[in-house]
């Protein structure tokens, strides 16, 4: 790939080495930066939002709310439902003569109705909230799972010590949490750089324009539709430096939590 | 300790998110299951909505339409990677973890590096060794592909389920003479029930429910496997939508997805565990 990404392409075959030309095509790219903007978009307002709602959903279901069960059950669904699929039915859904449009005109919200994908400044937005909708299960498996092994002996010495409720959240379970939040936004903003095609093709191609194409969807359109191998390849390095620095530090941890365990 | 349940404003105001999110699941269950049966011109009414008439028609277009053969391939597909994932992902963990080698934990971390890189990034370099060797178009092409992808997500579960055994059975048998080869069969792989369906679990599912893959590698009509195929059927671009392609792509969602949820909700448990090995060391 890194080859590639210095080479002058035609038709799918090298033509020798130009140096850095690529990288310089590819900084003189207007769409190339709409794209990484799109990309920061898209992790700066999921990961948090994903994070608050699952944590909160995570201690409401921990602490037994009415229907709790139903909830566990229900919430698992988007989890395990393919990306392909959820993205497809959404199209559906977020269409402009959709059900959506159609519920909202039904309650007198005609105004919000909406072309969520197919227009310029709302795909990108329609993108980030299916991404929510799709992940927040994802993150309460994670945080659950977590709030089941916490003592429950810490909460009791808290109580007896005169600790309110909202205290003992801030002091006591959210710093026990914190492991857990940091590797929930490790795999979630690896998953949204490298493993997002398959909702941007199903839903947007990238479009209108440019304005929900993310970088990896860039790449695509780039080897596999412009013949530009060049730049799309230059384009998959950066991808690859991006995605490194979070890999590493996730493989590192793992590593280095075997080693304390003397394996 | 016994929790008092109490009726409050609060406690009915906690309410509003969970059924707000609540609702919206169940929206997109009904449209994916109710969606199919519906015929064609009922359809045009619009997906949420009290359906009227009620058939088959959109599964018999659908398989007519060539969904049978993305059943087919995608199914040989995730059988053989399972199959390759099982029996070669459980002698590599068995190595990581058991065995003393040079570069053991180097080899480990780089394995388990490779389960979180993009796709796209292989798919270029792939494509073109692809194009020379004649692979591409063709199910062992593919087969090899998904292998290299499902790999070194499986050691990485093996090799952190195999690390929870005593060492000492392990070595006890070392001891007495027991090539690695033996252990691994008689002693290990029988004691590793929950490990084999958590990796079938999560294999399975990745390579059935693969898009890009199929969408650069098998673009032959009768070699599409399934999720390609169903965006194939479902035809035009997501603006224009009509009625018997969007009944008959529905089918396609429904066949795609209603066994592999059905087999999730049987295995939740594995499942979760997948999830959270990594997360939670």
């Amino acid at each position: 790939m890194l080859i590639f990404s210095l080479q002058g392409w035609s038709y799918l075959r090298p033509q020798g080495f130009n140096q850095l030309k690529n990288y310089l095509d590819l900084l003189n790219d207007p769409h190339f930066y709409a794209t990484m903007l799109n990309n920061v978009l898209i992790i700066v307002s999921v990961v948090p939002v994903v994070a608050v709602i699952s944590l909160a959903f995570a201690q409401a279901i921990f602490s037994r709310i009415p229907g709790y069960k139903i909830y566990t059950f229900l919430f698992f669904i988007p989890v395990i439902l393919p990306d392909v699929v959820v993205a497809r039915v959404l199209t559906e859904i977020l269409n402009k003569v959709g059900p959506l449009n159609a519920v909202l005109n039904a309650i007198g919200l005609n105004f919000l109705a909406k072309d969520w994908l197919g227009a310029p400044g709302l795909s990108l937005f329609s993108i980030i909230v299916s991404l929510i909708w799709k992940n927040i299960g994802f993150a309460l498996i994670l945080f659950l799972a977590r709030l089941t092994t916490i003592d429950i002996g810490i909460y009791e010495a808290a109580e007896i010590d005169g600790a309110t409720s909202t205290q003992k959240y801030f002091s006591i379970t959210l710093p026990l949490l914190s492991a857990t939040i940091k590797i929930y936004i490790v795999l979630q903003v690896i998953g949204l750089m490298a493993f997002l095609f398959n909702y941007i093709h199903v839903m947007t191609a990238g479009g209108p324009g440019y304005s929900s194409t993310v970088l990896e969807y860039f790449i695509y359109l780039n080897i596999f539709r412009l013949q530009e191998i060049g730049r799309g390849s230059a384009a998959g390095i950066i991808l690859m430096l991006v995605t490194t620095v979070f890999i590493y530090y996730f493989v590192f941890r793992t590593t280095r939590a075997e080693r304390e365990a003397g394996r | 300790m016994a929790r008092v349940r109490k009726t409050t404003v609060g406690s009915v105001f906690m309410q509003v998110p969970f059924v707000f999110y609540s609702l919206t699941i169940v929206a997109m269950c009904f449209i994916l299951i109710v969606t199919p049966f519906r015929s064609g011109d009922d359809l045009a009414r619009g997906l949420l909505v009290r359906p009227t008439a009620f058939g088959l028609g959109n599964f018999r277009d659908a398989f007519a339409s060539g969904l049978g053969d993305g059943v087919r391939n995608s199914l040989t597909l995730s059988v053989l990677t399972c199959l390759f994932t099982i029996v070669f992902g459980g002698i590599a963990g068995y190595a990581a973890s058991f065995m003393r080698f040079r570069f053991r934990r180097g080899l480990a971390s780089f394995m388990n590096a490779c389960i979180y890189v993009s796709t796209m990034l292989i798919a270029l370099p792939l494509f073109l060794q692809y194009r020379d060797l004649h692979l591409v178009n063709s199910i062992i092409g593919a087969l090899l592909i998904f292998l290299g992808l499902r790999l070194p997500f499986s050691v990485y579960l093996f090799k952190s389920y195999f690390d929870e055994f005593s060492i000492e059975l392990i070595e006890a048998a070392k001891m007495d003479g027991v090539s690695d080869m033996r252990i691994f069969w008689r002693i290990v792989f029988p004691l590793s029930k929950g490990v084999v369906i958590t990796v079938l679990l999560f294999n399975f599912s990745a390579v059935w429910t693969d898009y890009l893959i199929g969408l650069l590698f098998l673009q032959q009509d009768r070699l599409m496997t399934i999720m390609p195929k169903i965006m194939y059927i479902f035809g035009s671009g997501p603006m224009v939508t009509h009625a018997t392609s969007l009944g008959q792509g529905f089918a396609g969602l429904f066949v795609a997805t209603v066994p592999i949820v059905v087999i999730y909700f049987f295995t939740k448990k594995y499942y979760v565990e997948g999830l959270t090995l990594g997360s939670l060391k």
